[in-house]
């Protein structure tokens, strides 16, 4: 999704650019700012800071945030999932979509703690970069490339902005927001000191931009 | 990749997995939204779902409801980018740039006001909205003259004031202020000892708190590992992280926090004001971009 909006190649330099540098730095400020003032989560920072609605403000946006991944995750379901078994019609792809949803979300959904949920976000990890992976090995880029008269000519043909810049900043920044998350990650460290923290935002930024890139330049030549 | 070639086959089967390994996560994010919200007592305020949650009915009925909340409109929804654009432009914004901008700028509120007194200190209040009013201020450097407010204010001094969006940032700090005293008066009264500790500065706590009280399960005390016993409770592991969050008060993290109570610069201030403006940029132009596409 994130390369079908970032339709140009100005796109995915900033995005990826200005996701690696202030995702990063926020990451760090804000469990800086929260040992500041000794609270355990960004909502309650801002509640220290702006009283009541400073907590619903973040709050708000926090369950937008989630409602929205929630909404396109089943989208991106209906319209994936039934294809593999060769189904195009849409009541169909609905009916797909439901029970599969109903099958595995809603089980793993009922958890009781988000800890449950370890082994099969690390699977997801290892099937993400397995998808990046098989999109590199059979992207059709070299023959794309060659048709459109070469790399530089096809830079070249794009146009330096357009329209859907803001909205692939709305994609990205979407894809790499993790600041709600960022005060239980840190507690969980065994020393939390802020250069232990820097390692680890570092790191994560560097791998999800790393892939983000991959997949997106891939996809862009394809 | 050929729509029919069996790497493109595989391909949608791990993005149709990943995609339903995704799902709770989110789910659960929204659900402890609800808790903090809708829910009453300290537990819940401060976000310890799996215990507030530990009632099988309450569990269910909130999954099915958020489960339920999604799956409708998603069987009518077609287009995924105009979703996920949406919910970053408006959601991403604030959570990753206004947030955190907002935030560093309302803790270090005293150097905030400090340096806008310093810089506009040949200012004169009323030419100047939003301009902090010296009565209200408690800590404010002694340098800072009665006589400066009564020279006449510079021309270049009250654009640079009105350009530079003073106004609504000094407003920020001044709220940011209000609310901080009141959120440590309270944090004391609940805590007194953290008033007691010796590098603790005028507005921010030096250490975190190592203690939450259980109000529902009558008083339990929790604590962490650096010190710790748990008392009539099974602690679940997002539960310890949790506990582990809130006693960050080992020695190394003491003297780091000691070590780094210094006080911000303009620099400082300013990479918040350009994440509070670059994520309401964002935000207004990312949803007309959405309308427009």
């Amino acid at each position: 999704m994130i390369f079908e909006l970032c339709n140009t190649y100005l796109h995915l330099i900033l995005h990826n650019t200005h996701t690696k540098t202030a995702i990063d730095y926020s990451l760090r400020q804000l469990i800086n700012l929260g040992k500041l003032v000794s609270v355990n989560s960004y909502e309650t920072l801002m509640e220290a800071c702006f009283g009541k609605f400073g907590f619903v403000y973040l709050s708000v946006n926090m369950f937008l945030l989630s409602y929205g991944a929630m909404l396109a995750y089943l989208i991106i379901i209906k319209d994936v999932f039934p294809i593999l078994f060769d189904v195009h019609d849409t009541d169909a792809k609905c009916f797909i979509m439901f029970v599969i949803s109903l099958l595995v979300i809603l089980p793993l959904s009922m958890q009781r703690d988000v800890a449950d949920l370890e082994k099969t976000s690390r699977l997801n990890l290892i099937l993400n970069i397995c998808l990046v992976g098989l999109v590199v090995a059979f992207s059709p880029t070299q023959q794309s490339v060659v048709d459109s008269g070469g790399t530089i000519q096809m830079i070249a043909d794009e146009p330096f902005l357009d329209k859907t810049f803001f909205v692939g900043f709305g994609v990205c920044s979407f894809a790499f927001v993790c600041q709600d998350s960022s005060f239980i990650i840190a507690g969980s460290l065994k020393k939390p000191t802020n250069k232990r923290w820097k390692r680890v935002t570092n790191c994560a930024i560097f791998t999800c931009c790393t892939l983000e890139l991959i997949m997106g330049v891939v996809a862009y030549l394809a | 990749m050929d729509i029919g070639h069996w790497s493109g086959q595989l391909s949608r089967a791990l993005l149709t997995t990943t995609m339903l390994f995704a799902y709770p996560l989110n789910l659960f994010i929204a659900r402890h939204v609800c808790v903090v919200l809708f829910f009453k007592g300290r537990l819940a305020h401060d976000g310890a779902d799996s215990i507030v949650l530990i009632r099988r009915d309450r569990r269910i009925l909130l999954t099915l409801a958020l489960y339920f909340a999604s799956l409708v409109p998603a069987l009518f929804m077609e287009s995924t980018g105009k979703v996920l654009s949406a919910t970053g432009a408006v959601g991403g914004s604030s959570l990753a740039y206004i947030g955190p901008g907002m935030a560093y700028i309302a803790i270090h509120s005293n150097e905030f006001i400090n340096s806008i007194h310093r810089r506009w200190k040949n200012g004169s209040s009323n030419h100047l909205w939003g301009y902090p009013n010296i009565n209200n201020l408690h800590c404010l450097e002694s340098e800072i003259a009665e006589e400066d407010e009564k020279i006449q204010c510079q021309v270049w001094d009250a654009i640079l004031w009105y350009i530079s969006g003073m106004p609504i940032w000094s407003t920020i700090a001044c709220i940011g202020q209000v609310n901080l005293k009141a959120h440590f008066e309270k944090d004391d009264t609940a805590s007194p000892s953290i008033a007691m500790k010796p590098n603790r500065v005028t507005v921010v706590k030096p250490t975190w708190n190592p203690t939450i009280v259980d109000e529902q399960r009558g008083l339990i005390q929790v604590e962490s590992k650096y010190g710790a016993t748990s008392e009539n409770i099974t602690t679940p592991n997002s539960g310890e992280l949790l506990q582990r969050t809130l006693s960050l008060s080992s020695v190394e993290v003491r003297q780091e926090l000691k070590s780094e109570n210094e006080v911000p610069t303009w620099s400082g201030f300013m990479i918040a004001i350009c994440y509070i403006t670059l994520g309401v940029v964002a935000m207004i132009c990312g949803l007309v971009s959405i309308m427009l596409l």
